[in-house]
C-alpha cells in the first residue's frame, strides 16, 4: 500500500495548484475590470471559491474516501462516461500547457529573449514530465519543498510598505472599471486548483476525519497572498498606472534593491517556475488518471508522454503573448466550468443513486 | 548507467540554454547616463548623450560620451550604436537627464519608453538640468560621472534637501490626478555639478523650481521627514541673525474643510522638534520664555517661506504637495470627477500651521 497524503502537505499543494502566474497580472486585472479599490474583489471571489470547495466537501461527505470514477461509475457504465473523461483530460491537458507557455512567454519579455521559446518550453515540460511519472505522494513531498522555496517571496512586500499609501487607494470603490463579465471569469480562474482534490480522495489520510479543512486553509493560503499582493498593489502604483501596466507584480519584484544583489528579480522570477510547475504537474496528473480510466488498456506509461505531446501539438501554433490570451480566457472558462460543474454532477448522480436505492428499498 | 546519461543530458539542456543568449561584456557599451535635450535640427527633435565606461582596456577608467539626434529614445540608441564599436545595452543605466526645454515640452514620451523597456529598471533617478543636459554628462571633474550623480542623489535625498525620484516615483505621480511629479535639479557651475532645487512639474512639463532651501520646505509640507536642518535669517536691528535649526523629525498632517459639497480650504499642519545649534543673536537663550520666542520666531519664517511655495504652485497650477489626493479622500467620487482639476490648485485656499518644539539649544545655553 502507497503511503498518504497528510492533511499539512494537502493544504500547500492546494496552494501551490491555486497560484500561478496569474498572480503577475491580477493587480491590472482588478483595476482594469473593477476600477479603484479592485483588490476587494479578490476576497469576494474568494468567497465564491470557498461556495466551491463546499460543493466538493458535500462530495466527499457523502461518499468518504470514494473515487470520482467509483461514484460516477455507480450510475452510468464506464463505457459511456470513456468520451467524457477523455475530453476532460485533454481540457485540462492543455490548460497546464497554456499556462508553463504564458509563464515562459512572460520570462522572454524579461531574459531569454534571443533564446527559442521552445527550447525553454520544452525544459518546462521535461521538468514536469519527470514529476507527473512520479506518485502522488512524492509529487505533495516535491511540493512541500518547493512552497518553502518560493512563499518567503511574499515577504518582500515588506520593501514596498515604505513607498505605499493609503492615499492612492483612492475612497471610491470599483469605479472606473469595465464591469465585465470575462473579468470575474479571468479573476476566477486565478483561485482554480481547488478542484483537483476531487481525484485525491483516495489518496489521502483518511484516518484523520477532518482531512478536508486542509483544502479550505490552502485556499486560504491564496487568498492572503492574492489580497497582499494586490493591496499592495493598489498602494504602490497610482491607479492609471496600474492600468497600463502588463505585469504589476514583476514592476513590485524588479523595484526591490538589495545591496548585495543587483536586479533580485531575475532568481524570484525564475523561482516561480517552481509554482508554474506545481499547476502544470497537478493539471496533468489529473488528466492522467482520467484518460487511464476512459482508455485502460492503453499501458499506463505512455499516458503522460501522449497527454503532453497531444496539447503541445494542440497549442503549438500560440506563442505570442496576444495569440495566447484568448486561448488561456477560453480554457481558463472551460476550466472554471469544471470546477462549479463536476461537484455539480457528482451530487447529482449521488442523489440520483440514492434516489434509485430507496425506490429498491421502498 | 541508463539513468546517468539521461541525468546528464537533461543537465547539459539546463546549463547549455544558459550560453544561448550571452553577452560578452568587452563588445558591449553599457551606458550609464543618458540625457534628453530639445534641438532645432532637421533630423530630429531629440539630441541624445549618452556615456559609458570604456572597458575594451583594462587599466583606462575614462569615460565614452557619445552624442545623436533622433526622434525617439530607442531611436537614439539604434543611432548611438552605429557610432561606436560596440553594442550599446541600456541596463545599467543610473539616471537620465532632462534638459531645460526638453522638460518644458513635456517629457512623457521618454518616460513611457523607460517604463517599456524591460531592461530598464524603475530605479533610474530622473533629473532635470537646468540648461542643457549634455553639459552635465560633459562634466570632467569626475571620472564615472553616472555613479556620481547617483551617489550626490542618494545623500541628499537621505538629508531630505531633494525629492527621491526615479522612474517609478516620477510616472506614479504622473499618473495619479491627485499629484504632480517633481524632480532634482542640477546645474553646471564653475566646471562643477551642482544641486540647484527641484524642479516642479505640472502634468509631464517643467514648469518652474524652487531653491534648495525652498526644496528643504517643500519636503516638510510633501511628507514625513525623519532628520534635516534649517538656516535662518532674519533681519534684527540692522544685523543679520543666523539661527541654525536642527530638526530630529517633522511631522505632516493635511486637513480639508468642506463647505457643503465645495472644498472650503485645506489646512497643512507641520510639527517639528528639534535643536538650536547655532545663534548668532545677542540675547542669551536660557529661559523658557525665550526658548518659547525663538520657537515662535523660528516657526513664523518657516510659516512665509511655506506660504511663498504655495504660492509659486498656485502660480503654476501645479500640486506638487498632493493636495488633490486629499481633497479626493474627502469627496464622494461625483463630486471629485465634477471638479476641475487644472485649476484645483489655484483657486482653493491653503492655509500653512508650523508648530516648533525646541528640545535643547545644544551644548551651550
Amino acid at each position: 500500500m502507497s503511503e498518504k497524503i497528510a492533511p499539512f502537505h494537502l493544504a500547500i499543494l492546494i496552494y501551490m495548484i491555486q497560484s500561478g502566474v496569474t498572480l503577475y497580472k491580477l493587480p491590472r486585472m482588478l483595476a482594469v475590470n473593477f476600477g479603484t479599490n479592485g483588490w476587494i474583489m479578490v476576497l469576494i471571489v474568494s468567497f465564491v471559491a470557498g461556495i466551491n470547495i463546499f460543493l466538493i466537501s458535500l462530495v466527499n461527505r457523502f461518499r468518504k474516501g470514494e473515487s470520482v470514477f467509483e461514484i460516477m461509475e455507480g450510475l452510468i457504465p464506464r463505457k459511456v462516461m470513456a468520451p467524457f473523461y477523455i475530453l476532460l483530460a485533454l481540457i485540462w491537458s492543455i490548460f497546464a500547457l497554456l499556462v508553463g507557455k504564458d509563464y515562459i512567454l512572460i520570462t522572454q519579455v524579461l531574459t531569454f529573449q534571443n533564446s527559442s521559446l521552445l527550447l525553454l518550453y520544452s525544459i518546462v515540460l521535461i521538468l514536469a514530465f519527470y514529476l507527473v511519472v512520479k506518485d502522488i505522494y512524492t509529487i505533495s513531498k516535491t511540493t512541500t519543498i518547493f512552497f518553502f522555496l518560493t512563499i518567503w517571496m511574499t515577504f518582500l512586500l515588506i520593501y514596498h510598505i515604505p513607498y505605499s499609501s493609503i492615499m492612492r487607494l483612492t475612497p471610491f470603490i470599483f469605479k472606473e472599471g469595465t464591469h465585465s463579465i470575462r473579468g470575474l471569469i479571468e479573476v476566477y480562474t486565478a483561485f482554480l486548483g481547488f478542484e483537483i482534490v476531487l481525484f485525491l480522495f483516495p489518496y489521502i489520510d483518511q484516518k484523520k476525519p477532518k482531512w478536508f479543512l486542509s483544502v479550505y486553509v490552502g485556499h486560504i493560503i491564496t487568498t492572503v497572498v492574492y489580497t497582499l499582493t494586490c493591496i499592495v498593489s493598489f498602494m504602490y502604483f497610482s491607479f492609471e498606472q496600474l492600468k497600463l501596466i502588463s505585469f504589476p507584480v514583476l514592476n513590485l519584484i524588479s523595484y526591490v534593491e538589495i545591496e548585495l544583489i543587483e536586479r533580485i528579480e531575475s532568481l524570484v522570477f525564475n523561482l516561480f517556475l517552481m509554482k508554474i510547475l506545481i499547476t502544470v504537474v497537478m493539471y496533468l496528473w489529473a488528466a492522467k488518471l482520467l484518460l487511464h480510466r476512459g482508455m485502460p488498456s492503453m499501458n499506463e506509461k505512455w499516458l503522460a508522454p501522449i497527454l503532453i505531446l497531444v496539447a503541445f501539438f494542440i497549442t503549438l501554433r500560440v506563442d505570442v503573448v496576444y495569440e495566447l490570451a484568448p486561448w488561456l480566457l477560453i480554457f481558463g472558462f472551460a476550466a472554471a466550468g469544471i470546477a462549479i460543474g463536476l461537484p455539480v454532477l457528482l451530487l447529482f448522480v449521488l442523489w440520483v443513486r440514492r434516489l434509485g436505492r430507496r425506490r429498491r428499498h421502498g | 548507467m541508463d539513468r546517468r546519461i539521461m541525468i546528464g543530458g537533461l543537465l547539459a539542456i539546463l546549463m547549455l540554454a544558459g550560453c544561448n543568449d550571452q553577452k560578452v561584456i568587452e563588445d558591449l557599451a553599457i551606458i550609464s547616463m543618458m540625457s534628453f535635450d530639445q534641438t532645432d535640427d532637421p533630423t530630429g527633435d531629440l539630441k541624445v548623450t549618452a556615456s559609458f565606461p570604456n572597458l575594451t582596456s583594462e587599466t583606462s577608467n575614462e569615460e565614452q560620451i557619445i552624442e545623436t539626434i533622433a526622434n525617439s529614445k530607442k531611436e537614439a540608441e539604434d543611432l548611438l550604436s552605429s557610432k561606436t564599436k560596440q553594442q550599446v545595452v541600456n541596463g545599467q543605466i543610473h539616471s537620465v537627464i532632462l534638459g531645460e526645454r526638453f522638460a518644458r515640452n513635456g517629457v512623457k514620451s521618454v518616460i513611457s519608453s523607460m517604463e517599456r523597456d524591460q531592461e530598464i529598471g524603475s530605479q533610474v533617478k530622473v533629473v532635470v538640468a537646468d540648461r542643457e543636459g549634455t553639459e552635465i554628462i560633459r562634466t570632467e571633474v569626475v571620472p564615472d560621472i553616472g555613479s556620481y550623480i547617483d551617489k550626490m542623489l542618494k545623500t541628499e535625498s537621505d538629508k531630505f534637501t531633494i525629492p527621491e525620484t526615479d522612474i517609478y516615483h516620477f510616472s506614479r505621480d504622473y499618473y495619479d490626478d491627485g499629484i504632480d511629479p517633481i524632480a532634482p535639479l542640477f546645474s553646471k557651475q564653475n566646471g562643477r555639478i551642482v544641486l540647484v532645487g527641484t524642479a516642479l512639474f505640472r502634468n509631464d512639463r517643467y514648469v518652474d523650481h524652487l531653491d534648495l532651501i525652498q526644496s528643504k520646505i517643500l519636503m516638510l509640507l510633501l511628507k514625513k521627514v525623519e532628520r534635516s536642518e534649517l538656516t535662518i535669517k532674519m533681519a534684527q536691528e540692522e544685523e543679520i541673525r543666523n539661527v541654525h535649526f536642527d530638526y530630529v523629525t517633522s511631522h505632516r498632517n493635511i486637513d480639508v474643510y468642506k463647505k457643503g459639497r465645495e472644498v472650503d480650504h485645506i489646512k497643512i499642519i507641520v510639527k517639528m522638534r528639534g535643536s538650536v545649534l547655532e545663534d548668532t543673536g545677542e540675547e542669551s537663550i536660557s529661559s523658557a520664555k525665550e526658548i518659547h520666542q525663538l520657537e515662535q520666531l523660528v516657526a513664523r519664517h518657516i510659516k512665509h517661506k511655506a506660504e511663498d511655495i504655495i504660492e509659486i504652485l498656485k502660480e503654476n497650477q501645479t500640486d506638487s504637495l498632493g493636495l488633490g489626493q486629499y481633497i479626493r479622500q474627502s469627496l464622494s467620487y461625483e463630486e471629485w470627477t465634477e471638479l476641475d482639476k487644472e485649476r484645483l490648485i489655484e483657486t482653493v485656499p491653503v492655509s500653512v500651521e508650523i508648530d516648533v518644539t525646541i528640545k535643547d539649544t545644544g551644548m551651550s545655553q
